[in-house]
């Protein structure tokens, strides 16, 4: 059974290598036949060679990638006393829970114009609005989480004193790893979305340049061949972390729990 | 098993057709419709000839003239970035940008050139009150201004050259920003910012106490330039009598600009407000095309641009 799985996951790659050979195939044909001008449609190897040899791509992802990590980080502990303030008081949970209706179909980019106003175009402006993108997939899931452990430890919790300390570690922070994982995840795909967006349509930055903001710069000195290249780079910079990290912990960590559907 | 895998090969090659008919496709879209001729402008006071050759139909009547069956249709595009990619994709004919951005766009390979100026304009950098140099600028504040590459930036370049001895030295302070969001960026936020711009923007924002005039776009490039110009690729120019026609209607608009400024103001009343218009008498519309030489040599010092284009090679004939 498990030779059968594997031999078919090594089909289900296989076809989608030859996909891809295929639509650079046709990508490099279409290129080549100069049917479009050079400026709209580069070669894939120009592409590629731009990549390698312009290590500021390489920054300017750096740069965006560790503001949605900041971003993270602060919403992970956000959500936490979020959480903690929901469980000791309902009328808490209750607002949580009403702005978490009311602000998360909010996209990040929608609201810019108003943190604008209300921050200026300072650092804190894009810190606010990725905390606005990461904070409420992280919210929801480690609330449903929450009220799933209280269930299930209920009375476990009630029939042996167990001390709050052990209480804490062994029932809620073990028992919310995955969930935290997931949540994570979908934070990071919402905030990484959300600061290229904001970067490419207000080039709003620190010091340093992001990869909406490269994008952005190089579409207007008409470097299309950079611009393809940071599309390229975000695309892997994707897949790394969304398909590699996350998903890898997750299958490890599905292992180590026993939980089959994460 | 083999069965499945035949089924997977046709799919694969059926997708890989369609794929490749999608793009042929996307290319010959536009075939049957009637001919049109497609004009772009911007945003601003600098463009005003062009809401008198709308008016006036100057463009309809030399097409006319000429015996051409050309529907005229006019587009607002934000940018010129825009500008550059409709004309790539044939969705434009003539086209009216900044010296900078279209010796960018030449640099990269674009078959376009100058058919004519169209007009100079008072810029500037509006800072906080109490500012006497770009030296003073604080890490934390920001230079507002439409795009990188765009004739704000490469003025604020040349200016930080002059002064500091860096051309490069505040763009990591840039922040790309339309015109009319820069002007309500500066009145809610005025002590951090800085706005490269130009009327009726410039002369909005000076109204304010707390905002001066930092230094003009003429202190920064050392004399008079064009600031707008009216462009078009090869494939315009080869049709003689569309490019004829053109010109002729935008040397008329010129004229009636300078031949009759009240009735010019009437009609530009249509679409800017009063207080927009009060910076008309500092505008100067000509066809005249100044300081060409001085941004390529500048934008190929500082290597935006790579070629040393001449100035033949710049402007049809």
């Amino acid at each position: 059974m498990a030779l059968n799985t594997g031999t078919k996951k090594g089909g289900q790659i296989k076809i989608k290598i030859l996909l891809l050979l295929l639509i650079c195939l046709i990508w490099e044909m279409v290129a080549r036949s100069h049917l479009y001008p050079e400026a709209l449609f580069p070669t894939i190897e120009a592409i590629f060679i731009n990549l390698i040899h312009n290590d500021s791509v390489f920054t300017a992802i750096f740069f965006s990638l560790f503001q949605a990590v900041m971003a993270l980080c602060a919403s992970t502990v956000c959500v936490l006393g979020m959480l903690v303030l929901s469980k000791r008081f309902t009328i808490c949970h209750e607002l949580f829970d009403l702005l978490y209706t009311l602000l998360s179909p909010i996209p990040s980019v929608a609201i810019l114009p108003l943190v604008i106003l209300w921050f200026g175009l300072s650092p804190n402006a894009i810190f606010f609005l990725m905390l606005h993108a990461t904070i409420w997939p992280l919210w929801i899931q480690l609330e449903l989480c929450q009220k799933r452990l209280t269930s299930q430890f209920y009375e476990l919790e009630n029939a042996y004193p167990i001390p709050l300390s052990k209480r804490l570690y062994k029932i809620y922070f073990l028992g919310s790893v995955p969930d935290l994982i997931v949540g994570l995840q979908n934070g990071f795909n919402r905030g990484w979305r959300a600061i290229i967006s904001i970067e490419m349509i207000f080039g709003l930055v620190g010091t340093h340049m992001g990869i909406g903001w490269f994008i952005y710069e190089k579409r207007m000195l008409m470097d299309t061949v950079s611009v393809y290249g940071g599309i390229l780079g975000i695309m892997l910079c994707g897949i790394l972390i969304d398909q590699l990290l996350f998903n890898t912990l997750k299958k490890h960590l599905s292992v180590r729990w026993g939980i089959d559907k994460l | 098993m083999n069965f499945k895998y035949s089924i997977r090969r046709k799919a694969i090659w059926i997708v890989g057709l369609l794929m490749i008919l999608l793009i042929i496709g996307v290319g010959c879209s536009r075939s049957d419709q009637k001919q049109q001729v497609i004009l772009a402008d911007q945003f601003g006071l600098a463009y005003a000839p062009l809401e008198i050759m709308r008016h006036e139909g100057y463009l309809e009547r030399e097409i006319a003239d000429a015996n051409l069956d050309l529907e005229v249709v006019w587009k607002k595009l934000p940018n010129t970035a825009a500008m550059r990619e409709a004309m790539l994709a044939n969705e434009l004919d003539f086209g009216f940008v900044g010296i900078p951005p279209f010796l960018i766009g030449k640099d990269k390979g674009m078959d376009w050139r100058i058919v004519m100026g169209l007009s100079q304009s008072p810029l500037g950098l509006v800072a906080p009150q109490g500012m006497t140099s770009l030296s003073e600028m604080r890490p934390d504040q920001r230079i507002l201004l439409p795009q990188p590459g765009s004739i704000q930036h490469i003025l604020l370049s040349m200016y930080a050259e002059k002064t500091i001895g860096d051309a490069k030295a505040f763009d990591s302070q840039l922040v790309s920003m339309s015109h009319p969001d820069g002007q309500t960026a500066m009145m809610n936020d005025n002590s951090e910012n800085l706005h490269f711009t130009s009327p009726p923007y410039l002369n909005n924002e000076l109204k304010q106490s707390d905002l001066e005039l930092l230094v003009d776009g003429e202190t920064c490039f050392g004399g008079p330039f064009t600031f707008i110009v009216g462009i078009c690729p090869e494939r315009v120019y080869e049709n003689t009598a569309l490019y004829t026609a053109f010109s002729n209607a935008l040397s008329k608009s010129i004229d009636f600009m300078n031949a009759s400024p009240e009735l010019a103001y009437q009609i530009l009343l249509e679409n800017y407000t009063e207080a927009d218009l009060e910076a008309l008498p500092e505008m100067i519309y000509t066809s005249d095309i100044k300081g060409l030489d001085q941004f390529v040599t500048f934008m190929h010092q500082q290597e935006l641009i790579e070629s040393d284009l001449d100035e033949e090679a710049l402007i049809w004939h």
